[in-house]
């Protein structure tokens, strides 16, 4: 068995106020190397739970471990171990990429020379050495994206949170970072990634977590999922999981 | 963490650089508002000095040190001096205060002279005495008390009558204190030499 980039057991939490938690007795376990996909409806906590990983939300109740180490400890080279890509853009639009990567580099531990070469590196893979010192506020979408996706995997991270990545961006865009991605599970990362775009989660995931209101509902190889519940697509799936009527007028 | 702490700052330093209207900000909008300030400063310091205090003068006395005392309230730069004849009675100054010609009359007492160089006299004597030296006759009674009579129109603030009061007694101490040296010096008995 493959040893766990992420294993959550146990976990409870719930937000101030609400009267019934989000999450109770809620356990996952991810494998070092998968291509993990987490979809659900609006709402079904899937942010909140990635969150709750990323250490941006604490909890009480339960024990989250990233590569076997307790996220509760607040140790803070946990952080090196892990990139998180989220979908509202993350960088100083006054700063160039090689200006941004530069700062968040030194932020996650990086020398100036290993910031100088993953930058070279990365500018080059996505497609913005031209543009390195040209602010990103002058950037289209698709641009920024990419940048934003750089910013999360300058420190080559061990596992990667993707939370929508390739949101409003074009065709070419999307391949390209699709390909990224693909290219840095092979070299070991482990991605795990949250999207409502199906059609791009399927050539992605080759593992998927369904989840509503807190609770898996389907966890699983993408192909087995698909077999057993007579679907074609993970839009059928998710529909047939989660209920077809759900959201309709 | 030095690293860190360098690299937020260069990353500070450039988003402001290109950041103009921050920079506006930042420099401009204190500057604009000390001359702001300053400016309204300025107006409120020439509005008190253009609009000073009537005071009307009435001086009973014939001596020097009375004279001087009316220099150094003159020189305070507070007053509009209206000086009186010394015969006008009281009478005659509060009507004066009434018909709105000034906020405030003194009446400086025909014996003021005598009563602060016998102050200065009696402060130079126990001066004197606690070096070990001869002073005139000590009058421990003599002069603590303000030796003008100050007459206030009834619309002056309270505040204001303070300010008055505090600007009057300064004037007035500054003549003691010159009066007292004087005495020291320059008196016979009180000659330092």
């Amino acid at each position: 068995m493959k040893p766990l980039a992420v294993n959550i057991q146990d976990l409870a939490f719930g937000y101030p106020g609400q009267s019934s938690p989000i999450f109770s007795n809620f356990n996952l376990k991810i494998a070092e190397g998968e291509r993990f996909g987490l979809f659900g409806p609006n709402g079904s906590g899937k942010t909140t739970l990635i969150n709750l990983i990323t250490g941006v939300l604490s909890f009480s109740d339960g024990s989250i471990k990233l590569l076997g180490n307790e996220i509760k400890k607040h140790d803070k080279s946990i952080n090196k171990l892990f990139g998180y890509i989220p979908q509202d853009l993350s960088y100083y639009q006054e700063l160039s990429p090689a200006e941004n990567l530069e700062f968040f580099g030194a932020w996650s531990g990086l020398c100036t020379q290993e910031i100088k070469t993953r930058t070279k590196e990365l500018l080059g893979i996505l497609g913005l050495t031209e543009v390195r010192n040209t602010p990103i506020q002058k950037f289209s979408g698709g641009m920024k994206r990419r940048v934003n996706l750089a910013i999360g995997v300058i420190h080559n991270p061990k596992i990667l949170f993707l939370d929508e990545p390739t949101v409003g961006v074009d065709v070419q865009t999307r391949v390209a970072i699709i390909n990224y991605l693909k290219e840095l599970n092979k070299n070991g990362t482990t991605l795990i990634y949250t999207s409502h775009q199906l059609n791009e989660a399927e050539g992605l995931c080759d593992k998927i977590a369904l989840i509503d209101r807190g609770k898996i509902i389907a966890h699983d190889d993408l192909d087995t999922l698909l077999v057993k519940h007579g679907q074609e697509g993970l839009e059928g799936l998710f529909l047939n999981l989660t209920g077809k009527n759900q959201g309709n007028p | 963490m030095m690293f860190k702490l360098w690299s937020t700052i260069i990353k500070d330093i450039r988003i402001l650089s290109r950041d103009k209207v921050g920079i506006a900000l930042m420099f401009g909008m204190p500057i604009l508002l000390v001359l702001i300030v300053t400016s309204i400063q300025n107006n409120t310091f020439q509005l008190i000095n253009k609009n000073k205090i009537s005071l009307i003068i009435c001086n009973r006395d014939t001596g020097k040190i009375s004279a001087e005392f009316i220099r150094a309230v003159d020189k305070i730069d507070m007053f509009k001096l209206i000086r009186i004849s010394k015969d006008e009675s009281e009478k005659m100054i509060t009507d004066r205060m009434h018909s709105k010609d000034a906020l405030l009359a003194m009446v400086i007492p025909a014996d003021f002279s005598e009563k602060i160089d016998t102050k200065a006299k009696t402060v130079a004597g126990k001066a004197l005495n606690a070096f070990g030296l001869e002073g005139d006759t000590i009058n421990a009674n003599a002069g603590n008390a303000v030796p003008v009579t100050l007459y206030y129109q009834p619309i002056l603030q309270e505040s204001l009558r303070q300010s008055i009061h505090g600007a009057l007694f300064g004037a007035l101490q500054l003549v003691e204190s010159k009066q007292i040296l004087r005495t020291l010096y320059f008196s016979p008995g009180g000659r330092y030499d």
